[in-house]
């Protein structure tokens, strides 16, 4: 995996922490506003989705002279 | 092979001449040619110039500044030792006995004593003493009385990674050496290696308090998270790297394996050349995991080995050591930032740098969505209760209402009872009324009818039906007086049933 799509990674989960402590820590939720955030959640959820779809892991023998 | 002390006339040959050529150049023999170089020469026995330069093992820029002594010794007529033969005569004589100079018998039995070299020696380390020089120890039988001072190059000593101590008990390999100016012999150390749980125990408790002090153990990093590409060491035979690959989740993670010896005397420089390897090769990986299933402290010595924990220590890549083990930890494992005891604990060791994303995600999809729903309910309980209180508010009006609408009843109900009592009233002042009404137009009309009687007898109609007249001027005003009248003028006079016109006189 590359190191921008580890960020991304982090970065999107980063994200939806902070939706989730929003709708926490609002006291009362503008519906609208709500419904926003829940769209763009959504977005971001479908996208993390897709590094967890089972993925067969690549093996690969390196093959050093090791005798040196 | 050479084991054997027994050596040919070519051999005794080419020890003097490389004696020789090593006394013109002021070298040591062996660096004229080695002892392996020796070996090659004696099985390959070249003829000409050009079969010396095909001998295996033996230095193209020896076969070309010593080569044509050495193919004269196999080149015939040279085979026999060239005996001194100061007077140079041709005649056949009796073989003699070789006769040697010391410096020369010396080399003559060190190339010998080099071919005992597959051969190693047990023992214990009776004295030990370290030296700018070198390491001196004397090797002694445990049981017995044979003692063997040895000798290691400080090089050597470095790399064996073996923190080696009095009381040990050691496998040595090398060969021994007859040291020219003193003519003592020494067993020149090349490889080491702890003999008996004692030892191996006694060498591993030293190294580890070493390294304690130096702080290797201390330093830990934290894996990083959601791995994706890992570098794993181990012997690809092996089934530990099998029980990794099956309990690691597919997540397209990328897998390099590089395949190593863990266990004998290969693995550890095989070890530590992987980790180089990757360090240098590949930086971007997020991981090594170092691997061997269960053993012995003997089976550990790689991994109980200075160089290779030291190595681990250097790695810039975090390192996981998945080593089995039984009361003792390998020291690479307390070198490295994390470990384990099974290749299955590292694999799910890697799959938990997952867990953020596998059970956060649908954490934080259940938090959001319960948030969005908690809004919605509060929304829809807010106006419920405005509905309620809109209601609340109306069935008050509504109630007002009614009190209001049956208070208007109420005041209807007298006003039509009032009503109907006016209207009873009224018709009964109605009647009254149009009774007196009729009582006074009986009235009015017999006194009209009696005015009208006085009238009609006081009529001026009624004078003149009773014989009265009244006269008029010509301009039509009743004539009261005579005086009113002049001569000649023309007069009316009504009557009852007509007009007169007259004309005074």
């Amino acid at each position: 995996m590359s190191k921008d799509n580890k960020n991304n990674i982090k970065d999107s989960l980063k994200k939806l922490e902070e939706i989730s402590q929003w709708f926490e820590e609002q006291e009362e939720v503008d519906v609208e506003v709500g419904l926003q955030k829940v769209k763009e959640s959504a977005v971001i959820i479908k996208s993390l989705r897709e590094q967890l779809k089972e993925a067969e892991n690549e093996f690969e023998l390196i093959k050093k002279d090791l005798q040196d | 092979m050479q084991n054997s002390l027994f050596t040919s006339s070519e051999e005794i040959r080419l020890t003097e001449i490389r004696a020789k050529l090593a006394s013109e150049l002021g070298l040591s023999p062996l660096k004229v040619w080695s002892a392996k170089a020796m070996t090659a020469l004696l099985s390959s026995r070249p003829n000409t110039l050009a079969e010396l330069k095909q001998v295996k093992g033996f230095p193209k820029k020896s076969a070309d500044k010593f080569g044509p002594a050495i193919v004269a010794v196999f080149s015939s007529g040279q085979a026999e030792y060239a005996t001194h033969d100061p007077e140079g005569s041709t005649a056949p004589e009796e073989p003699r006995e070789p006769i040697m100079p010391v410096g020369e018998y010396i080399d003559y039995l060190n190339v010998a004593l080099k071919s005992l070299a597959d051969i190693k020696v047990i023992g214990e380390i009776s004295a030990f003493k370290v030296h700018t020089t070198g390491i001196y120890m004397t090797l002694k039988d445990a049981g017995g009385d044979g003692v063997l001072e040895c000798y290691i190059n400080p090089y050597t000593y470095r790399g064996l990674g073996l923190p080696l101590q009095e009381g040990m008990k050691i496998i040595i390999g090398g060969a021994p050496t007859i040291f020219r100016r003193r003519g003592s012999l020494s067993f020149r150390v090349e490889t080491v290696e702890l003999s008996g749980e004692g030892t191996l125990k006694k060498a591993y408790d030293l190294l580890k308090q070493k390294l304690t002090e130096e702080g290797i153990f201390d330093r830990k990093r934290e894996l990083p998270e959601f791995i994706g590409k890992v570098g794993i060491i181990t012997s690809k035979s092996g089934a530990v790297i099998d029980d990794f690959r099956h309990n690691l989740l597919q997540l397209g993670i990328k897998l390099n394996l590089i395949d190593c010896r863990v266990e004998g005397k290969q693995s550890a420089p095989q070890i530590i050349r992987a980790l180089r390897t990757f360090n240098n090769e590949m930086p971007e990986l997020d991981c090594i995991v170092v691997m061997r299933g269960g053993g012995s402290l003997e089976d550990m010595q790689a991994f109980n080995s200075e160089e290779v924990v030291k190595e681990v220590f250097a790695s810039r890549i975090p390192v996981i050591a998945a080593i089995g083990h039984d009361r003792d930890v390998p020291l690479t494992c307390l070198a490295a930032d994390t470990f384990t005891s099974t290749p299955t604990a590292a694999a799910v060791l890697i799959n938990n740098s997952w867990t953020k994303l596998i059970h956060g995600l649908p954490n934080y999809q259940q938090n959001i969505l319960n948030g969005l729903q908690v809004a919605i309910q509060t929304s829809k309980a807010k106006v419920s209760s405005f509905g309620h209180r809109i209601a609340g508010g109306f069935s008050k009006i509504l109630m007002r209402f009614n009190f209001h609408s049956s208070q208007v009843s109420a005041h209807l109900k007298t006003l039509e009872s009032k009503l109907v009592h006016t209207s009873q009233e009224v018709r009964f002042i109605s009647t009254s009324l149009a009774q007196s009404m009729q009582d006074l137009l009986t009235q009015t009309k017999d006194r009209i009818s009696g005015i009208e009687k006085i009238l009609a007898a006081a009529s001026p109609e009624r004078s003149l039906k009773l014989g009265y007249s009244i006269s008029y001027n010509s301009a039509g005003k009743i004539i009261r007086s005579t005086k009113q009248v002049s001569t000649g003028e023309k007069l009316d006079i009504r009557l009852s049933d007509g007009t007169i016109k007259a004309e005074t006189l």
